[in-house]
């Protein structure tokens, strides 16, 4: 289908700008915005001799430009630079926190999943009653909290009062099921509602009146007719919800004592370690793009309405 | 017609055959003291007055210390408790909800205006306008919320100024995007075109027919638009990029409590009650009113 392939050359080749203008973005950022990044990494009684010399080691006693270009060629070599605190290559450590933030999202994404869908359908078949309200009433606590702030609920009844669940760390299995529960119930409130939303529409389509009528059991019309149309729209929420859970574990991490990579941001933060967060950020940035890529193309898989112009 | 009204009997039977006339609903309330508008409303109250005169409300100063009751529990001298320096956590809290506040309001009329100026340009200028400032708000939102104020406030020094940048300028695409869509919607209606062919300036006809259609929408966003920027601007103090001074925002305030969980719950529980407190009202109201100004949604 050449429609289709075009649609593909083009999503591919805007994600390709997007990822190109998100480099430029964070770039300009972190080396444009402060005026002088060496003032800042040197703290604010450093004399002029160390600003000077950690100008130098940054490189920004350069024209912007000419070290825009050498770390877009030093990318695009995989040379993500070198931290300050710990004189290794960026790249390495990334690598060396990304199992732990990887498992995590997974985890965290299969909870808002299952969650998120599970009680969606069951609202908006309730609905009205007070299943539906109360379904409705949690939904409006879950997208409202600080996700923090639901990890330290979660911490004060099973770690302190109940002393179920060991609270921080990581490693053991024991200790993920606080912080996958955090994030993914957070992202399982957005999805309840639109999950909720699309079933609620797809009920008053007049197809599903003609099933009624003509005696199919509820149970089937649900699960065999509106169920199948009620979750394509829902798909294109997925590259919200991975957007939410990747900013949610700076947070969440930082909380639990976790490993990972938005730790490593916050610790590069108050270190002022610049390209350790250049490189967090644009890992997380990058992975958002390219899984809303995915998502976008596998919507116009599964609807063949969108596979034409659209 | 005149045989229709000749016979009003005729009529009622007409109406009873054709049309089934929905149950009549009993409200236990009237329509403008609905919970959900009156609840919200009465928070958002207590909260803005505590923002605006916290010494009045507040029982202590922020700064004032009790040394003889240091992380003691909610008790009849300090309702909410007291932290680990022994001030009161209420007194805290009701000092802190101005800085929560503030930098919540003020975020979103930065990322409103912005966004409103762009999300205009780009529908009504239209064509390489357009494309172009759609392609820089894609790159803008490929940074993730709440990365994307971190680097920003981190990039521009912790103050309470540059909180409010950092999260209003995340707030930008959302505002741009309705902006845009709304002025697309009533670009080309026949009164519009009617003014044009008129002769009607196009920065008057901005002001008097376009912006005016977009003032619903856009007043939508900003009631929600307050929950997320709240909510970004608390994660930030949450992880240490705040302002940190004698009178420290509810983020902060959770910040340090998590440090005493195992002695003290009711440090890190009553400010994060306030966050969500506050943003569940906004998030209520947003919704109320968009229900209201949309009366297809109305039936949800």
């Amino acid at each position: 289908m050449p429609s289709h392939a075009s649609f593909l050359l083009r999503r591919g080749l805007s994600s390709v700008l997007v990822i190109i203008g998100t480099v430029t973005l964070v770039f300009l950022i972190l080396y444009w915005l402060p005026g002088d990044p060496a003032e800042l990494v040197a703290g604010e009684n450093a004399t002029r001799e160390s600003v000077a010399r950690i100008r130098v080691l940054l490189g920004t006693d350069r024209p912007l430009w000419i070290q825009y270009l050498a770390y877009v060629g030093d990318l695009a070599r995989g040379d993500l630079g070198t931290s300050f605190a710990t004189q290794e290559p960026v790249s390495l450590r990334l690598w060396a926190q990304f199992p732990a933030t990887l498992g995590l999202t997974l985890l965290a994404s299969a909870v808002a999943i299952v969650a998120g869908i599970g009680f969606g359908i069951l609202a908006a078949v309730n609905h009205g009653n007070w299943v539906d309200h109360a379904i409705q009433n949690v939904m409006l606590f879950l997208t409202s909290m600080p996700s923090f702030w639901l990890g330290i609920l979660l911490i004060l009844l099973f770690s302190v009062t109940l002393q179920w669940l060991p609270a921080i760390g990581s490693g053991s299995l024991a200790q993920l099921v606080l912080p996958v529960a955090c994030l993914g119930l957070i992202a399982a409130g957005r999805l309840m509602r639109m999950v909720r939303d699309s079933v609620l529409d797809v009920l008053q389509e007049p197809f599903v009146t003609t099933l009624r009528a003509k005696g199919l059991p509820e149970r089937l019309v649900l699960f065999r007719h509106v169920l199948r149309n009620a979750l394509i729209p829902v798909i294109t929420l997925f590259g919200i919800i991975v957007g939410e859970l990747l900013s949610g574990t700076v947070v969440v991490e930082s909380l639990f004592a976790r490993q990972g990579i938005g730790r490593l941001l916050v610790d590069a933060l108050s270190m002022k370690d610049i390209p350790v967060i250049q490189g967090a950020v644009l890992l997380a940035s990058i992975s958002y793009v390219l899984i809303n890529l995915v998502v976008d193309l596998s919507y116009a898989r599964i609807d063949p309405r969108l596979r034409v112009e659209g | 017609m005149s045989e229709r009204m000749a016979s009003p009997a005729l009529l009622l039977a007409e109406v009873d055959q054709d049309t089934v006339l929905p149950p009549r609903t009993v409200r236990p309330w009237p329509r403008w003291a609905h919970p959900r508008l009156l609840l919200p409303i009465l928070v958002l109250a207590v909260l803005l007055a505590c923002a605006a005169a916290p010494a009045w409300i507040a029982p202590y100063a922020p700064t004032d210390m009790d040394d003889i009751a240091i992380l003691s529990p909610p008790d009849a001298a300090h309702w909410l408790g007291t932290d680990h320096f022994g001030r009161d956590v209420l007194s805290l809290m009701i000092h802190g909800a101005r800085q929560s506040l503030l930098m919540g309001i003020w975020a979103v009329l930065v990322g409103g205006v912005l966004g409103g100026i762009i999300g205009l340009a780009a529908g009504y200028l239209g064509g390489r306008t357009d494309l172009v400032l759609m392609r820089l708000l894609d790159v803008w939102m490929s940074v993730p919320d709440i990365l994307l104020a971190i680097i920003l406030a981190a990039a521009m020094g912790a103050s309470l100024t540059n909180t409010i940048l950092a999260v209003g300028l995340v707030m930008v695409p959302r505002f741009a995007r309705i902006m845009r869509a709304q002025v697309l919607a009533v670009r080309e209606l026949p009164f519009v075109q009617a003014s044009r062919a008129m002769g009607t300036t196009p920065w008057r006809i901005v002001w008097r027919h376009i912006l005016p259609h977009t003032v619903s929408q856009m007043l939508v966003m900003a009631t929600l638009g307050l929950g997320s920027a709240i909510l970004i601007g608390a994660s930030l103090s949450f992880i240490g990029l705040g302002v940190i001074d004698d009178r420290p925002d509810w983020g902060f305030l959770l910040n340090q409590g998590r440090n005493y969980l195992t002695v003290a719950w009711w440090f890190a529980t009553f400010p994060g009650l306030a966050i969500t407190a506050l943003v569940i009202s906004v998030n209520l109201l947003g919704d109320t009113l968009r229900e209201r100004l949309d009366p297809r949604r109305s039936s949800r």
